[in-house]
């Protein structure tokens, strides 16, 4: 039975980070679930480990990369063959953990599978302004990809162990999850989509405001235009133990 | 160039540079990267010592007028300063991620380990409850004995009753 750990970075997310969890454990008892509270300012740690999460502190603030990345360091020294990252937010539907997991346990010859909001119709809606945003990363992760990837900032991913260790090296800060699926594709993983279902958050805004969202685009393609110049050097230090499922 | 402002540029270039010695002395300033300033403290000595060897260096490289050549010079030193020194923050980042992020997983590891220890004090062993004398330098000479026990045997186990008769 492999073992699981769900990773939640949260940052003053105390009204929903609670139901979150309990969300978790209620679709699936077989799962650890580590909130990493990002030196949030409010009681979002002690709701989550009342809600039963084992939570990891950071005494400062490190931005959703920092905090993720933590999250891996954690699966990696713990020794977890697979590690899924959900938002604390409510947005990421705990009922799809099947669908974002299915290919990992079914032993697939899958790496990362990004659970996407466009694969198939759902609820889903968006601003028209994020939605630019998302058709543009798309094009360029498609271009560098070579086939297309309909939802790349999908924060809502499974990864199996040989990932878990390379995003403990090495993981994008800011704004990841674009960058992310470049880094993995340059270094030779494979990555699928899975549809789920994408809810409104339940309470809290979105970290991303307009002006931010240009700084982060232009980060993030600067970021993957990077990636691709020095594909394969972050690879060399990884070692292959064979351990996929 | 009138004496007491060749005076001046030659104090202000050796205060300079003895300031830098002394921030390196005092520990204030790393000597990897005293080495830069030591130089920029060098060249304005050697250029505030002598006026004839800017007017040469400005003719060589056709420069009509030769103290422009000295903005030119300290401007890219500056920028080159500059540049040094967003590497060292980016450096300086990435180390403090990853000390905040070991430091977050070791304090949640060393929270849980006082919880188990805790929890192993409080509870004394039932049949040699009433053996152990409840005076507080045992407790405090018991406190390795629990502790390595809690964390062998996942703090359930009721400690032996040879260890303190």
């Amino acid at each position: 039975m492999p073992r699981i750990l769900v990773i939640i970075p949260a940052y003053n997310e105390e009204p929903v980070v609670g139901n979150v969890v309990r969300a978790i454990f209620r679709h699936r008892s077989d799962v650890d679930v580590l909130v990493v509270n990002d030196g949030s300012q409010d009681r979002t740690a002690e709701v989550a480990a009342q809600a039963g999460a084992r939570v990891v502190t950071l005494p400062v603030n490190l931005g959703i990369g920092g905090a993720m990345q933590t999250g891996y360091r954690y699966a990696a020294q713990f020794g977890y063959d697979i590690a899924v990252q959900l938002d604390a937010d409510g947005q990421h539907d705990p009922a799809d953990l099947d669908r974002v997991l299915g290919p990992l346990l079914a032993g697939e010859p899958v790496d990362m599978v990004v659970g996407s909001r466009y694969v198939e119709r759902t609820s889903y809606r968006s601003t028209a302004f994020r939605r630019l945003g998302m058709v543009i990363l798309a094009a360029v992760v498609r271009l560098i990809l070579g086939y297309p990837v309909k939802d790349t900032t999908s924060g809502y991913r499974a990864v199996n162990r040989r990932v878990i260790e390379l995003f403990a090296h090495w993981y994008p800060t800011d704004y990841p999850e674009p960058e992310a699926i470049v880094y993995l594709h340059r270094n030779g993983y494979r990555i699928r989509e899975v549809a789920v279902a994408m809810r409104e958050r339940e309470a809290g805004r979105s970290s991303i405001t307009p002006f931010r969202s240009v700084y982060y685009m232009v980060k993030v393609l600067l970021g993957m235009l990077m990636n691709t110049l020095r594909s394969g050097n972050h690879a060399q230090p990884l070692v292959h133990r064979g351990e996929e499922p | 160039m009138s004496l007491q402002l060749y005076a001046v540029t030659i104090a202000f270039s050796l205060f300079f540079i003895f300031f830098v010695i002394e921030l390196v002395r005092r520990g204030a300033l790393r000597e990897q990267y005293s080495l830069l300033w030591l130089g920029v403290g060098l060249v304005m000595l050697v250029f505030s010592a002598s006026s004839r060897l800017l007017q040469w260096v400005a003719h060589a490289f056709g420069v009509y007028y030769a103290p422009s050549l000295l903005f030119l010079f300290g401007l890219i030193c500056a920028f080159v300063l500059l540049l040094h020194v967003t590497v060292v923050i980016s450096r300086l980042t990435d180390r403090v991620i990853r000390l905040t992020q070991e430091l977050g997983i070791t304090q949640m590891r060393l929270a849980e380990l006082e919880h188990r220890v805790h929890a192993a004090v409080r509870q004394p062993p039932r049949d040699a409850g009433d053996l152990v004398p409840p005076a507080a330098a045992g407790t405090h000479a018991r406190e390795p004995g629990v502790c390595g026990q809690a964390a062998a045997s996942d703090g359930g186990a009721r400690r032996a009753g040879g260890d303190n008769p």
